[in-house]
């Protein structure tokens, strides 16, 4: 193994024990959340963690995480692929790319490696226009589906991992603060009494084509309707998305999740704490299936 | 048309990260003081290098009619001026009083004679989990008329 892998690998390990130490955090909230987060699919002994990644400029990826498995091996780059917008390369972070060098001139024992503990991934998503995107190839640690720019609606995703089928979906909305930043609420999956009404909410908040590194708070409540979470502000937890910083961009998220215990039209409200702080307001949809 | 593909993401995962935010000020923010204070003092929400760190205070003229324009401008002023080098004439600050390696609280000095107005204490910082962070507070001295 070579040091970047080492290095790369040492990163994934961290990253994984991050990952799972959130999960212990008792929020009020969602207290009585144990176990995987909302935006993981369980397929048996497999586990696939949704991540909506949005850059400044508005380019929208859709990124699987397989949790379930040794994230130390080093995934195949599906070189079938003749993508070569710049997307790509903004999609394609420093390490990845290191490796990539790396793994173009490495040898066909580490290839078996990859080839023994992949699997067949095939998805297929339909933005909100309607334009569908369709994936195939494997799965080692992570993939992403470079989804051009972000619309607002639902992202509906359909997919098989090795005989596993799954269905799930994305919420998009956005809007702008009472300061004019834009931001946008994501929700994977879609909240739905399907879901019990939990999802992880991310927002991405860009002033000037920059993110805005603050403390979010977020709260929800239904008019006409005395629920739980009324009143009740939510701290989201900031993060970075490691893989685009090389690129000079630095997309970072914040992220929580949430329950909307009760189908209907919820008023979210975000607030981006600062001394002066700025505040938007969506409506957010919960079906009942 | 957007292309999809299949894509290594080693890093994908996402770093939970707490930024060191202000949740304390005094003087508070917009607040409006008929005498001058004598220091300013800011608690973060973490401990912060100080050695790594930056905090100035300047003031802003003309005040912004609203506080949608007054973020705008304390935005442009911080970016403008937080890395500038040499400004200590510029500022009405005097700088960090008894500073550490890391801390939560910070105290600047001010100082004295400062003239009427709204004055930005901006700050780029590095908490102590190596993730940076820039804000800013306010206030506005406005002494009482004779």
């Amino acid at each position: 193994m070579t040091p970047q892998k080492i290095f790369v690998s040492a990163l994934i390990l961290l990253g994984l024990s991050l990952s799972f130490a959130q999960d212990d955090h008792d929020h009020s909230d969602h207290a009585a959340m144990t176990g995987p987060k909302a935006n993981v699919i369980e397929l048996g002994s497999t586990m696939l963690e949704l991540n909506p990644i949005l850059l400044p400029d508005g380019h929208f990826y859709l990124g699987f995480i397989e949790a379930a498995h040794n994230m130390t091996a080093m995934a195949d780059h599906d070189h079938s692929d003749t993508s070569d917008d710049s997307a790509t390369d903004a999609a394609s972070d420093g390490h990845a790319s290191d490796d990539h060098a790396d793994h173009d001139m490495n040898d066909d024992s580490d290839h078996s490696m990859h080839d023994a503990m992949a699997e067949d991934i095939s998805l297929t998503i339909t933005s909100p226009s309607g334009t569908e995107v369709s994936l195939e190839g494997h799965i080692m640690s992570a993939l992403s589906a470079d989804m051009g720019m972000i619309e607002e609606g639902s992202y509906q995703i359909s997919g098989m991992l090795g005989e596993a089928v799954f269905e799930t979906s994305v919420a998009v909305y956005r809007g702008k603060t009472d300061l004019d930043s834009d931001i946008y609420a994501i929700f994977a999956p879609s909240p739905s009494l399907s879901t019990m009404g939990m999802t992880e909410a991310f927002v991405y908040a860009f002033a000037e084509g920059e993110s805005i590194h603050a403390m979010y708070l977020v709260n929800r409540k239904m008019a006409g309707m005395t629920h739980m979470t009324d009143e009740e502000e939510v701290e989201l937890e900031h993060n970075h998305f490691e893989a685009f910083r090389s690129d000079g961009f630095e997309p970072a998220g914040n992220d929580i999740p949430l329950n909307f215990p009760m189908a209907g039209d919820w008023e979210f409200t975000i607030s981006i704490m600062s001394s002066i702080p700025e505040t938007a307001s969506f409506t957010v949809s919960v079906l009942d299936n | 048309m957007a292309k999809s593909l299949l894509l290594l993401l080693a890093l994908l995962l996402g770093f939970g990260q707490a930024h060191a935010y202000l949740t304390e000020a005094d003087p508070a923010p917009g607040a409006v003081l008929e005498t001058q204070p004598g220091l300013i003092s800011l608690t973060m929400s973490e401990g912060v290098e100080l050695k790594f760190s930056l905090f100035k205070i300047y003031r802003l003229d003309p005040i912004p009619e609203d506080k949608k324009e007054l973020a705008r401008a304390a935005k442009a002023l911080l970016a403008e001026k937080i890395k500038l080098r040499n400004d200590e004439a510029e500022r009405a600050d005097t700088g960090l009083i008894e500073p550490q390696d890391r801390s939560t609280v910070i105290k600047l000095g001010l100082k004295e004679g400062l003239e009427p107005g709204l004055y930005i204490i901006m700050w780029k910082v590095l908490s102590v989990d190596s993730h940076s962070s820039e804000d800013f507070s306010y206030f506005i001295y406005q002494p009482a008329q004779p």
